[in-house]
């Protein structure tokens, strides 16, 4: 070999050599184990495996973020309403620094009635859950004051309880193909909810509800936690697992695009594992002060994909915490996205493999954190997560 | 005397006549003189006798006197020992002999026969003289000389193996010999040594002759000591062989090789001798051999074992199995004939060999004596003792697989007499490993899992659909998956299965069934080069079996061959577990499954999944499992029916599905909806939740089982009237009914109330209304139209309806929740709707 040939061949040594070494410092972030590194690329943290677990929310209670796992005890209790109750366990965890561990900080003994799914929001001194019961009610939202201590304590007794169900302008838009019926006693099949999603706003009305009814329409309503909503501010066809955000006086609507005749009742997993997990289009709805909605296709727009599920964490500002888990069903990949302008552009700051796909991701923003909680359904367990992500 | 003895006698007698010489001098005053006179024959050569002749080659000898003699003569040899002397009688006369001159005038012919080499050529020599007698003797002694040649045959011992040193020679030539194979166009036979010693006196300028002994006939033949191995078209020298004693070496001699040409008829009937050319066919010396034709048969496997034809012993030769532990896998029958000659008397041996090694040792075939099994194996190689009490029809001997080979034919049995060099004949083997790779029932109806089960029916999942246990699939999905075999072994020779799904089967007898088939993809091990044709069939101790085919292996693999099944039940059937023991001449690899036999090609199932077209038409294998269970044994759709209506009617306090109708629904547990989900729910963390379920789950089940039997059905939803309806001059809308009864599967205390609830019309024949929630029906009913559509439930009603939930409508406004009582009367609303929400009629 002569001397060009060496000093050709050194180079590409070189250049090999610090491509790997790029190579395995990329991988090593992207794959660090929680605490060994930025916090933004740590992995689910596995906190709690219960088998009562029914729901898990996240919340933003002041500056800290907690989880909320809600476990059925099915201690009966008598109840005001016209609905099986029960005491429940509630435990608020809270991320260490790093996300990397998550300890129970508060444990309270909380009478609701038996639901599906639990969906909370804080608000101020105000936490609100969003039950989702469906017989004889489809809903219920009961509020809760809060102590001014930290970490937040649940009051045994509830502050407010109200039904939540459609109107009959709704009511009479919903029609269910008879071949995606489902037996019911005190509620027709028509008047279910599902999806049950609960946000908190921090300006004008306390929280913002969302939910789904059996023909897949997304409906969405303002509240201030403590009065059955009326009036809904969106009610779109074929808009699954909706996510209602207000932000810089604008309302948005983000949900999952179905196909028409989507059997709801059967593709949610609380019910029914007839189906599994399925992607679909991400999209998002605003309405603007005129009360006109306009649509737009996240998941073609911004490549996000198809989606199995997904959560919106906003402060009310113009920053989104988007969290989608894609993927596939066998495969499914959790991606964090960073909105600073109400969701016009969005930037990754998060990609990691989930074991499987969650039947509840919940996530609450505080500061420059995202605090994501993922609980998953199994064969003979439910186990919850939890993912602390910077959005600097 | 002997044709020759006469030429040799009369050649000495014209010497000896000749005209005498005349005594010139002493014509008349003088006695004429006599002169002896000796005549050896020609060729004035003599072979040496060997010991083993009773008599060896001899010469005449004449002797006389040209006048009459009174005196004596006398017959002396130098040197003495060369020769021995026989008078005409064959007796011997010693040395120096006298003889009467009486005897000599007419001339006496004497025989002499070799006792030892001459020194050199002529150089034994014969002086007569006389003496004595009434006249003067002149030219006396008179004096001949002969050459006495020795020639010697070696025949040597038994050599194992070609090259290397070559044997001694046999101690015992003659009466013991050597035995010799008889060499085929397979040249299995080796050949033994025989040298041409350079004949004696070693100036012998003659021709020495090798002759078999049964020349012409060609029993035994030579070759070139070059030519130890046998091959195929190598040059036989010729017979008689001359040699010209002058290129003969010494010491070494001429070498060559013999071997077996044809079988001898008796011990020892053939050979060699050896002679000169100056005495034709005068036998010198000798070496007896036996050719021996020793035969193997091999035969067949199954019940009646025929004989391989000789050119199919080698190539395909003979499969075996590797013995098991439990001894299952027949012996093949091998028969070791009676040898050619009859009388043989001497030691066979038949040897397992490894062809790869080239080695007895590590046989990969046992020998016993008998044909079933146990008892000790015979050592390797196996002696058998042949006499001419030998069986005419032979001896057996049984092989038994012990180590699986590693090529295809890559043992042999060879048989050979034991001091025979190479052997006699053979017959390859080779020991298989059976496998069954893949199996794929092709029966009536793919199973669907939304949960992979561990007990009940047997059933193996594979290793990915094994964990987590009782793995959930949403949406349920098809096992085998599409492609995949219902059964697949563990790699390499690991018999153990790697899954095992069950498979469904239309019983015997029932129309429209299509024939039952399984195909198997078959290993047969080693996996070596080459193809080997076997017969493979399964059975088992449920009656289930295929028939046997001809399978053949091509480098040690058969894929998918399609075997009809046979012995299928004729009545519904779970056949659990069974076994299904693959034969290669015994039972060589058992493969466990589980059959599902149902009454009648099945239905389309119905799991709720409209709009989905075929993709609802998805058996669950718990259907399978319940039904076949429920109606194990009968046959017929109405004792189908009834066997599976039987679990549900009258309602069950624990259901065999283990379904709760509405479980915990009074604590807010919602019940499952689907069948899927029920299923599926039996691992639900939470105990209360565990196998809640709904009308509908009952409803499919029922359905599904019948289904899944050929039997026709309907989902109904019955429901309240839509819209308002008029009755006693008022307007009220409905909403639900409050139910007869609580006591529903597994429940006594069932929801009081409905809105909606789901029950089946089923075809058998006629169409009736059941209940499967309550164990209600049937009732009579018609026949459902299309989706969508109502159906007649008016002899339904009364078993579920106490009254109905209504409203009071003024004004279209809804003002008054109020029960209405259920009337008899099909005019007076309000009535339950049935609503036809699926068919496979």
């Amino acid at each position: 070999m002569h001397r060009h040939g060496v000093r050709a061949a050194m180079a590409k040594l070189l250049c090999s050599t610090a491509a790997l070494a790029l190579g395995s410092y990329m991988l090593s972030i992207l794959f660090r184990a929680p605490g060994e590194g930025p916090m933004t690329f740590g992995r689910p943290v596995q906190f709690l495996e219960s088998k009562t677990l029914a729901d898990l929310a996240a919340i933003a209670a002041g500056d800290s973020l907690y989880l909320v796992s809600v476990e059925n005890t099915f201690e009966m209790v008598p109840s005001p309403i016209d609905a099986p109750a029960q005491r429940t366990n509630w435990r608020l965890w809270k991320p260490n620094n790093d996300g990397s561990s998550f300890q129970s900080v508060s444990q309270s003994g909380v009478v609701i009635p038996t639901a599906k799914a639990v969906a909370v929001a804080v608000h101020g001194n105000l936490m609100a859950a969003l039950l989702q019961v469906n017989e004889p009610q489809p809903a219920y939202l009961m509020t809760w004051e809060l102590a001014a201590v930290t970490p937040p304590e649940i009051p045994a007794a509830a502050f407010s309880v109200a039904p939540v169900r459609l109107d009959e302008p709704e009511a009479a838009q919903v029609h269910i193909n008879i071949a995606h019926d489902w037996s019911t006693r005190r509620l027709p099949s028509s008047r279910w909810l599902f999806s049950s999603n609960l946000s908190s706003f921090p300006r004008g009305d306390n929280f913002g509800i969302a939910m789904n009814t059996a023909d897949a329409h997304a409906i969405a309503w303002l509240t201030d936690g403590k009065s059955s909503p009326a009036r809904p501010r969106f009610f779109i066809p074929d808009a699954l697992d909706p996510v209602f955000k207000r932000a810089e006086g604008k309302d948005f609507l983000f949900y999952r695009k179905t196909p028409a005749d989507w059997p709801v009742f059967f593709h949610d997993i609380r019910y029914s594992r007839q189906y599994g997990p399925v992607l679909l289009p991400l999209m998002v709805a605003e309405l603007n002060s005129e009360g006109k909605i306009t649509s737009r296709d996240l998941s073609k727009d911004h490549e996000v994909g198809g989606v199995f599920a997904f959560e919106v964490a906003s402060d009310g500002s113009k920053r989104l915490a988007l969290s989608v888990v894609g993927g596939t069903k066998e495969q499914p990949l959790l991606r964090v996205y960073v909105s600073h302008d109400l969701g016009r552009a969005f930037r990754v700051r998060q990609t990691t493999r989930l074991r499987k796909v969650p039947y509840r991701i919940a996530t609450a923003m505080a500061g420059a954190d995202v605090l994501i909680g993922l609980a998953y359904l199994s064969e003979g367990a439910r186990e919850a997560e939890g993912l602390l992500v910077s959005l600097e | 005397m002997s044709k020759s003895k006469k030429l040799n006698g009369a050649a000495a007698d014209a010497a000896l006549n000749a005209k005498q010489d005349t005594c010139k001098g002493c014509s008349k005053t003088k006695v004429p003189p006599v002169s002896p006179k000796i005549v050896i024959a020609d060729p004035k050569t003599v072979l040496v006798k060997k010991p083993y002749q009773k008599k060896g080659h001899r010469l005449a000898v004449r002797l006389g006197t040209d006048k009459k003699f009174t005196g004596t003569g006398t017959l002396t040899c130098t040197p003495a020992g060369d020769i021995t002397v026989f008078d005409s009688k064959g007796k011997p006369q010693a040395l120096p002999l006298t003889i009467a001159g009486a005897r000599l005038s007419s001339g006496l012919t004497l025989y002499v026969e070799g006792a030892r080499p001459s020194t050199d050529i002529n150089q034994t020599k014969l002086s007569f003289s006389l003496a004595g007698g009434d006249k003067p003797i002149i030219n006396s002694p008179a004096a001949d000389a002969l050459t006495c040649v020795e020639v010697h045959l070696d025949l040597c011992r038994y050599k194992a193996a070609p090259g290397g040193a070559d044997p001694p020679p046999v101690a015992d030539k003659i009466s013991t010999g050597r035995n010799l194979h008889l060499q085929t166009s397979n040249t299995y036979a080796g050949r033994a040594l025989l040298i041409v010693h350079k004949a004696r006196p070693h100036s012998f300028k003659g021709q020495v002759v090798l002759t078999s002994v049964t020349s012409g006939r060609g029993k035994v033949r030579t070759f070139a000591y070059s030519l130890e191995a046998p091959a195929p078209a190598q040059p036989v020298e010729s017979d008689p062989l001359s040699i010209a004693n002058g290129a003969i070496l010494h010491p070494g001699g001429l070498k060559l090789w013999v071997e077996g040409a044809h079988a001898s008829s008796k011990v020892l009937d053939t050979g060699f001798i050896l002679g000169i050319a100056d005495v034709p066919k005068k036998e010198g010396d000798r070496a007896n051999i036996t050719v021996v034709k020793a035969t193997l048969d091999v035969y067949t496997p199954g019940p009646k074992p025929s004989r391989i034809a000789e050119g199919s012993k080698m190539n395909p030769g003979r499969s075996t199995h590797v013995q098991d532990a439990g001894n299952q896998h027949k012996r093949a029958k091998v028969l070791v004939r009676r040898v050619e000659p009859a009388n043989f008397s001497g030691n066979l041996e038949l040897a397992v060999w490894d062809k790869t090694a080239s080695s007895a040792a590590n046989p990969r075939l046992k020998l016993f004596a008998a044909k079933t099994p146990g008892g000790a194996a015979h050592t390797n190689p196996h002696t058998i003792s042949h006499s001419s009490a030998y069986p005419a029809a032979g001896k057996e001997v049984w092989a038994e697989g012990a180590v699986l080979s590693g090529a295809l034919r890559d043992t042999e049995l060879r048989l050979r007499v034991s001091d025979a060099e190479g052997g006699a004949d053979r017959a390859a083997f080779t020991v298989h490993r059976f496998f069954v790779s893949e199996l794929r029932f092709k029966g009536t109806k793919e199973i669907y899992y939304a949960r992979v089960p561990d007990s009940g029916s047997y059933i193996l999942p594979a290793p990915a659909d094994a964990a987590p246990p009782h793995k959930h699939f949403s949406p349920v999905e098809l096992r085998p998956a599409a492609g995949a075999p219902y059964w697949k072994k563990k790699p390499a020779m690991d018999p153990d299965p790697e899954f095992s799904w069950p498979a469904v089967y239309v019983r015997r007898g029932a129309a429209g069934a299509p024939a039952p088939e399984v195909e198997a993809s078959l290993e047969l091990h080693p996996l070596a080069p080459g193809t080997v044709t076997a017969k493979i069939k399964a059975q088992s101790a449920a009656g289930v079996k295929t028939v046997e085919k001809s399978v053949t292996f091509t480098d040690g693999k058969a894929a998918a061959v399609t075997f009809p099944l046979k012995g299928l039940p004729t009545t519904v059937k779970r056949l659990d577990n069974i076994e299904l023991k693959w034969l290669f001449d015994a039972p060589a690899h058992v493969t466990k499954h589980t059959l599902f036999i149902v009454d009648a090609p099945a239905r389309a199932a119905n799991n709720g999944l409209l709009g989905l077209g075929s993709a609802d038409d998805k058996y669950l294998w718990e259907i399978f499992e319940w039904s076949c269970r429920w109606a194990n044994g009968v046959a017929g759709r109405k004792k189908v029916l009834k066997a599976i209506w039987g679990r549900f009617k009258p309602v069950k306090a624990a259901h065999a599905t283990k379904l709760v109708y509405w479980k915990n629904h009074g604590i807010g547990i919602g019940p499952a909806q689907d069948l899927v989900t029920a299923i599926q729910s039996q691992d639900d963390p939470n105990p209360l939740q565990q196998n809640a379920a709904s009308c509908i789950v009952f409803d499919r089940v029922l359905m599904n089982c019948l289904a899944a039997h050929g039997i026709a059905s309907a989902e109904i939803k019955l429901h309240p009237p839509a819209g308002t309806f008029t009755r006693g001059g008022v307007s009220y809308g409905c909403v639900g009914w409050k139910a007869t009864s609580t006591n529903g599967q597994g429940n006594t205390a069932a929801p009081p109330g409905w809105e909606s609830h789901w029950i089946a019309d089923v075809k058998a024949p006629a169409w009736r209304l059941y209940d499967p929630s309550y164990g209600a029906g049937p009732v009579n009913s018609n026949a459902p139209s299309a989706a969508g559509a109502t159906v007649d439930i008016k002899k339904y009603e009364p078993l579920a309806v106490a009254s109905l939930d209504c409203q009071k409508i003024v004004g279209g406004v809804a003002v008054a929740a109020v029960t209405l009582s259920r009337s008899p009367n099909p005019g007076v609303p309000p009535h339950l709707v049935g609503t036809i929400l699926w068919t496979n009629k």
